[in-house]
């Protein structure tokens, strides 16, 4: 008995917080009045794990399947095959879904449609609410939360009143009052212009570095990737390539060919090296490059 | 443009009336609504006063609170000729076929007060409540008919998603105007049919935006893991304070004295 | 053929408690046929200044002149106007309404006046400009993934053939492939129709790899408005206001500080690469090693 309790939580340690094994999503399409309906696989026999605490960055162009993906660790989709596992919580299980949903929180892209709250600290207070925390309580993670993505200054201010990124960052502080493991964000920065993008980033590296919380970023911006533990490229509902950043961008042709980029930087670097210029494999930054060529 | 309209049209000051308690407001504004049509004579002067002191302790400039008077403008001219015209009683005038008698002109006169009185007092009421207390005083007040299923938690989300997104829409209602004109849309000229058949182009965008916007706006309910208002606990609780009290023992008295008015046939 | 900015003002809720100036005392010319980049952060009035352009918004202050005429002057036919300057709004797709894509098209030139044939030539013609395919201009624009979308949107402006293109960040949100392809198309539609194109872009990166001729807008005012080489020049200034300039600026500066003899206004990786490998074939050609140079 003891053993096997030994056992688990030793399991526990090894396995990953996010496990998913051969999950699948089906969906019917259907095209034309009178038509059989097309099944759609949006995503297909994808197998991955996430460790505690890891930033993970997911790229893939438009209808690769990474959304779906998303969904699926928040429990919003539950998987029509395979299996997705939240901190050994099968997404399946219909008793555990909020339990879930509170363990993974979710950013998504368009800022202005996941505020609920006509004043920025009422948005925040949305989650714990919901969770049934009590009334004190929910005010100290309201602060604490607001605190933490730097819009505490903020909390009597209208949403509609915000720029984009000041949004997204009381996005970020709402799923954060839930106490989440994991926060999985849907291409956050997409809608937004460079220094909202810089400012949401910046809140999510920092609630990774300071409070270990396990980051999934799901993105189209190659700069923001350099930073992650490790990437996940997926295509046509299928994870294609995984490794670290450096491991995945030295890979230049092949994220071409699944119509991605790599940054500008690595590009530079890349280019030079097909001229003959003796150069490491997958430069990320400028230092790098730098230091590459003058030395 | 658009974007300048403001909802409801709450005006930030730190007076007693802010400060109450929603509920209050909206009970205190439905006896004043009472009590402007319990009166006679003598009655219109306690209204009269109650109102003044209460504009006084809202600290909200008068210009703001009478704003509100042009809308109902033309509802008071109407009342009043009809009121003028069609009261039988004795003659004071009579000009052709039109008589005026002393009573119409008396309940011209009291309606036009009554009404200019309810408009007053209702603006009162929302200018000194943000329309999230407004939404939270109906929840709470409207609780007891959630025995009867009234779903009254939904409604008053209902509203509060409303009061959020009106702005937004609104905007967006502006812009695809403009990249419709971009293209050659035309909303000005034509008849009337023309000029529904024009709103097309409009219309169908603005919907499905919304549409979409409901769509993500579940779903990020969903991930937040709103289950509608069972065993929800609240940020900001309406908790009733001793100057609550003291101001629901106001109402009563205003009450009382308004009825008592009434009965003496004052 | 020229737009024409003279002195122009704009005031938003001119009098009112809001009251912000969004644009002051913009001169701006813009030639037929130059391929124009406008850059500047959020709320530094590119949005306002580019819905002057058409007519869709009216200076407070100032004329704006198309061809030499004041467009606001009494008679002139603005929805004419609207023909001649195509604005895209961001997020195009928003504004799809009809039933299939080519139907969604042909709302502009039906708007013109145009014969039902001609609206399909010319809608087939801009779908075709775009990339669009054939096979699918039955389709309901809603089934479309939001790359085709977009291309469908940019479509229902060009088939009005207009002189000017003006579009607001018409890559925001799509995937690196979908964005290169669209910057692509324009590029081409700009060379082999000859038609203007301002675009509004917060990339440095693409403004840097296709413009002839950058504006920079800070706090309603011209900042800079020059070729992009002098423009980021100003790398440091542009920092300065909320902006920045494209990374092989920064790689160059950085390769310079260390002694490699590189030209510092390469803005573009070809560009970067090139003068990258002159520098160290001429530090070969002198016996130097990389090391030494450094």
């Amino acid at each position: 008995m003891k053993s096997a309790r030994m056992q688990k939580k030793a399991g526990n340690n090894v396995m990953g917080m996010i496990r998913a094994a051969g999950l699948g999503y089906e969906y019917l399409r259907y095209e034309e009045e009178g038509q059989e309906p097309e099944v759609t696989k949006a995503i297909e026999d994808v197998s991955l794990e996430i460790q505690k605490g890891q930033f993970i960055a997911v790229l893939g162009h438009n209808g690769s399947g990474k959304s779906t993906l998303a969904k699926h660790i928040n429990a919003l989709l539950v998987p029509t095959e395979g299996t997705m596992w939240v901190d050994d919580m099968k997404t399946t299980d219909e008793e555990d879904v909020w339990k879930i949903r509170q363990k993974a929180g979710m950013v998504f892209q368009n800022p202005d449609n996941q505020i609920i709250g006509n004043v920025v600290e009422e948005d925040v207070g949305f989650g714990p609410e919901n969770l049934g925390v009590p009334t004190d309580e929910i005010w100290k993670r309201v602060e604490e939360s607001l605190t933490a993505t730097g819009m505490i200054s903020y909390r009597a201010h209208s949403p509609n009143k915000l720029s984009g990124g000041q949004k997204q960052r009381v996005a970020i502080a709402g799923v954060m009052a839930m106490q989440p493991e994991c926060i999985v964000l849907d291409e956050p920065t997409a809608m937004l212009d460079p220094n909202g993008r810089k400012e949401v980033l910046r809140a999510v590296r920092k609630l990774n570095e300071e409070k270990g919380v396990t980051v999934i970023l799901i993105t189209h911006y190659m700069e923001e990737v350099v930073f992650a533990d490790r990437v996940f490229v997926m295509d046509n509902g299928k994870l294609v390539m995984q490794g670290t950043p450096r491991e995945i961008f030295s890979e230049v042709e092949k994220l071409k060919e699944l119509r991605l980029d790599v940054p500008q930087v690595t590009l530079l670097a890349y280019e030079l090296r097909k001229n003959g210029v003796d150069l490491p494999e997958g430069i990320l930054t400028i230092e790098e490059l730098v230091n590459a060529l003058c030395h | 443009m658009l974007r300048d309209i403001t909802l409801g049209q709450y005006y930030p000051a730190d007076s007693i009336l802010h400060r109450l308690d929603p509920r209050v407001k909206f009970v205190g504004t439905l006896v004043y609504v009472i009590s402007l049509f319990l009166f006679h004579n003598w009655g219109y002067l306690l209204g009269t006063v109650f109102l003044a002191v209460m504009i006084k302790l809202s600290k909200v400039p008068f210009k703001f609170i009478t704003k509100g008077l042009k809308s109902i403008f033309v509802l008071l001219a109407i009342t009043m000729v009809f009121n003028i015209l069609f009261t039988p009683g004795e003659v004071l005038v009579r000009i052709w076929k039109i008589t005026i008698t002393r009573e119409g002109v008396a309940m011209a006169c009291r309606m036009s007060v009554r009404l200019i009185f309810l408009m007053i007092g209702s603006s009162l009421m929302t200018l000194t409540t943000t329309p999230n207390q407004l939404t939270d005083a109906l929840e709470s007040l409207l609780g007891p008919l959630k025995k009867i299923h009234v779903p009254v938690h939904e409604i008053s989300m209902m509203m509060s998603i409303a009061l959020r997104f009106i702005p937004i829409l609104l905007e967006e209602t502006d812009k695809i105007m403009k990249a419709q004109m971009a293209r050659g849309a035309d909303f000005e000229s034509g008849n009337i049919i023309q000029r529904v058949k024009n709103m097309v182009p409009l219309l169908v965008p603005l919907f499905i935006s919304a549409f979409r916007r409901a769509n993500d706006l579940a779903l990020a309910m969903e991930a937040r893991c709103y289950h509608g208002g069972e065993g929800r606990t609240q940020m900001k609780p309406l908790r009733y304070q001793t100057r609550d009290y003291a101001a629901y023992g106001v109402l009563v008295a205003y009450l009382v004295c308004s009825i008592g008015l009434r009965v003496c046939g004052l | 053929m020229s737009l024409k900015l003279e002195d122009v003002t704009y005031t938003y809720s001119p009098g009112t408690a809001y009251e912000m100036h969004a644009l002051e005392h913009i001169n701006l010319e813009i030639p037929n046929g130059q391929f124009v980049g406008i850059i500047g952060h959020t709320g530094s009035g590119k949005s306002t200044l580019v819905q002057h352009l058409n007519g869709l918004i009216r200076p407070t202050l100032g004329r704006v002149l198309y061809n030499g005429e004041d467009i606001w002057k009494e008679g002139y036919p603005l929805r004419e106007l609207r023909s001649h300057v195509g604005l895209v709004f961001q997020y195009p797709e928003h504004q799809l309404f009809e039933t299939d894509v080519i139907t969604d098209v042909c709302f502009g030139p039906k708007n013109q006046g145009l014969s039902p044939e001609e609206c399909r030539k010319r809608a087939e013609e801009a779908l075709d400009h775009v990339g669009f395919p054939k096979e699918m201009y039955e389709k309901s624009p809603f089934e479309l993934s939001g790359g085709q979308k977009r291309r469908v949107a940019i479509a229902g402006v060009l088939a009005m053939n207009p002189d000017f293109l003006v579009l607001d960040e018409p890559t925001a949100g799509l995937d690196p492939k979908g964005r290169d392809e669209i910057l692509d198309q324009l590029a081409s539609l700009h060379k082999t129709r000859g038609i203007s194109v301002v675009l509004v872009s917060h990339s440095m990166e693409d403004i840097a790899k296709y413009v002839e001729r950058i504006i920079v807008m800070n706090h309603g005012h011209v900042a800079f408005d020059d070729t992009p080489k002098k423009v980021f020049a100003h790398y440091k200034e542009l920092e300065k206001i909320g902006l920045a300039a494209p990374q092989m600026t920064y790689i160059m500066h950085a390769l310079k500080e260390h002694g490699m003899d590189v030209d510092v206004t390469a803005t573009t990786v070809e560009e970067a690469r090139d003068t990258i490998l002159a520098a160290l074939g001429s530090q070969k050609k002198n016996g130097k090693k990389g090391a030494e140079v450094c």
